[in-house]
């Protein structure tokens, strides 16, 4: 069984084609959870779990970090017995499933909490010519696959009902910082090609203003000059890149630490 | 004693230094860039690629209608303490002028073996064999290795002793992404196998795409970028990857296009571990740039509007324009005005200038020259230079 959080933003019609692709490719082994902040009813999806109905989010629309925020609330609220959480925007394809191998991929490593589906076209192909897997630190943003006991236990520590910083408002660094609470205590991250997802990139150039979000450039020229001070902010770290080193070190350390698996790691030997 | 290429690791790993690579795009470059190696007391190379200065045999190039024995003897009569290293950029058959491109295959690679013995005879440290123009003529991959092999067996086979020179190999191919990391293993261990064949050395820098591309007056390339560039790996992942690979075969990494970088992505070169970059039109277009302003403060007009037809009409600027360009005639002057500095016509425009602006008690040379001196400065301060050992 497998928990799926899809977060709609006014596109109900794709959210719901996405989710019977979902059940399709997936079978019955499945419980999605659809977040909404639809501002209309003919906008949202007609398979609304958890409505988001705050005047922030009604106004701002919901980004990433705060809409999956309320999708992990209502399945640990529930007591999801599923060991992962698959985490997929509106705007996400499925291009490919290998359902038998990505279950193994998933139980391949112990220390395991995270799995990038990989983005079609994703330069870290290269990286793993051979295999289907591999460990390592640093990918796009967008759909993860978490590990519902490690969410968990991330919530409990923080002291917070929240596992994604809610004031990262557009998701700045969100997969490193994904990696970073991993290694930093003792766990691993990981991408696999057996899911292999696309954006479509189209519904936030065209659609934006739907959405609620920011025209594309505007959002990105926010994601950054907001992105960074909220780095600065949480961790006095001043430049991106020097916080990506620190998770780099620790995942080399990670590798150190467990030899049987350095194989697997992106450019390894086996790779 | 230590051989150059030992001396080179010494200093580029040792000191954890990125040696930088300067495209001596007029004599106020290659002065600056010697004045500055000289300061610092570290070695800069010097990277003429062939249609800048080439043998006499091929009629020099366009910096100063400089020979290969002219450009050498220029920078030894100014470069006291001996830092400047003469670095041959790009040789190869169909590298040279316009006139090259028409050649046959053999006939390019005879021209292309004279072009490197003069810089051979003429005392260049650093040798750029790069057979790749071969690529977009329908040869393959291994044809162009072997070209390689070929080129580096006749060079050799001039020098005094075999390790007179180092060589670089590798093609830089201006794009926004990279090989992948093992086609790029594939081709250094095709080309060391060739090499030991012919009992020839290896190379001591390879150069390889580290996301560095130039357009107009920018950097287009994933490394300068503040999202990751689609089928691009980010900086922070790629660069430590193919530094590790090259490490493992003994090599250097040598990142060619790094001009116009933001003062941040510069000062991760050092902290990543490059070893070298290259940087050359940024040093042109400084010195257009500063030649343009002071036409217009000395209100020169008839001289600004004259070098900018001479540049406009020529095209260079075209290889360098995005496509569907907006650029407009100024940003092309920009773009291209240093191709002409040896325009005996725009030598006079600069006469012009000087004695002009000397009357207001300027020295508009020595002004072109602080502006390109502090363009090449800020390359070298984040790189590592005057840094303390």
């Amino acid at each position: 069984m497998i928990d799926v959080i899809v977060l709609n933003r006014n596109l109900g019609s794709v959210c719901d084609a996405l989710c019977t692709d979902i059940e399709s490719v997936l079978g019955l082994e499945v419980n999605i959870v659809v977040v909404d902040c639809s501002t209309s009813e003919e906008l949202a999806s007609k398979r609304v779990t958890v409505q988001a109905d705050s005047e922030a989010a009604l106004r701002d629309g919901l980004r990433f970090g705060r809409g999956m925020n309320l999708g992990i609330k209502y399945l640990l609220d529930a007591d999801s017995q599923s060991d992962w959480m698959l985490l997929l925007p509106v705007d996400t394809e499925i291009v490919h499933l290998g359902l038998e191998a990505l279950v193994r991929d998933l139980n391949s490593v112990v220390e395991l909490v995270a799995v990038k589906p990989m983005p079609e076209g994703s330069a870290y192909e290269d990286l793993m010519p051979i295999t289907d897997f591999a460990l390592g630190w640093n990918f796009e943003e967008g759909p993860w696959l978490l590990k519902t006991g490690f969410v968990r236990e991330q919530i409990a520590m923080s002291g917070r009902d929240e596992f994604f910083d809610a004031n990262n408002f557009r998701g700045y660094l969100t997969s490193l910082e994904l990696a970073f609470r991993a290694y930093a205590n003792g766990l691993c991250v990981g991408t696999t090609k057996n899911l292999l997802l696309r954006e479509n990139e189209s519904y936030l150039i065209e659609k934006a203003f739907l959405m609620k979000t920011n025209p594309l450039e505007e959002n990105h020229r926010l994601f950054i000059s907001e992105g960074v001070a909220w780095l600065q902010s949480k961790y006095g770290i001043a430049d991106p890149w020097d916080f990506a080193q620190l998770v780099r070190l620790g995942f080399e350390r990670f590798l150190v630490e467990h030899p049987d698996e350095a194989h697997k790691s992106l450019g390894g030997a086996s790779q | 004693m230590l051989d150059l290429a030992s001396s080179l690791k010494e200093i580029i790993v040792g000191r954890r230094l990125t040696l930088l690579g300067v495209g001596p795009m007029s004599i106020t470059v290659t002065r600056e860039a010697v004045a500055l190696a000289n300061k610092y007391r570290t070695p800069v190379a010097l990277i003429p690629s062939r249609r800048q200065v080439d043998s006499s045999k091929f009629g020099g190039g366009y910096v100063e209608g400089w020979s290969t024995q002219e450009f050498s003897a220029y920078v030894r009569s100014i470069d006291r303490g001996g830092f400047a290293l003469l670095s041959r950029d790009h040789s190869g058959p169909w590298q040279g002028s316009k006139l090259s491109s028409d050649l046959s295959f053999p006939e390019a690679m005879v021209e292309a073996k004279e072009s490197l013995e003069d810089d051979i005879a003429a005392g260049f440290n650093l040798l750029h064999i790069d057979p790749s123009a071969a690529l977009s003529r329908g040869f393959s991959d291994a044809d162009v290795a072997e070209m390689a092999v070929e080129l580096v067996a006749h060079c050799v086979s001039k020098m005094d002793n075999p390790r007179q020179c180092v060589f670089e190999v590798g093609t830089d191919e201006q794009d926004t992404s990279h090989d992948p990391l093992s086609v790029t293993e594939e081709r250094i261990d095709f080309l060391f196998r060739e090499l030991e064949r012919f009992g020839l050395p290896r190379p001591l820098f390879y150069v390889a795409q580290a996301g560095t591309k130039v357009l107009e007056t920018q950097n287009f390339g994933s490394f300068d970028q503040p999202f990751t560039v689609e089928g691009s790996l980010p900086a922070t992942v790629f660069v430590p990857e193919i530094l590790s690979l090259l490490g493992r075969k003994g090599l250097l990494l040598k990142e060619h296009n790094a001009d116009y970088l933001s003062d941040n992505s510069l000062k991760w070169h050092r902290k990543f571990g490059i070893h070298g970059a290259n940087v050359a039109p940024e040093f042109g277009v400084t010195e257009t740039r500063a030649l343009l302003s002071f036409l217009r403060d000395f209100a020169l007009e008839v001289e600004h509007d004259e070098f900018s037809n001479i540049v406009l009409d020529a095209g260079n600027w075209a290889k360098w324009l995005r496509p569907g360009s907006p650029a407009s005639d100024s940003e092309k002057v920009e773009i291209a005005g240093h191709y002409h500095f040896a325009d005996p016509r725009v030598v006079e425009i600069r006469e012009i200038l000087s004695k002009r602006a000397a009357v207001s008690g300027v020295d508009s040379e020595s002004g072109i020259s602080q502006s390109v001196r502090a363009s090449i400065d800020r390359y070298l301060k984040a790189f590592g230079y005057g840094a303390r050992k």
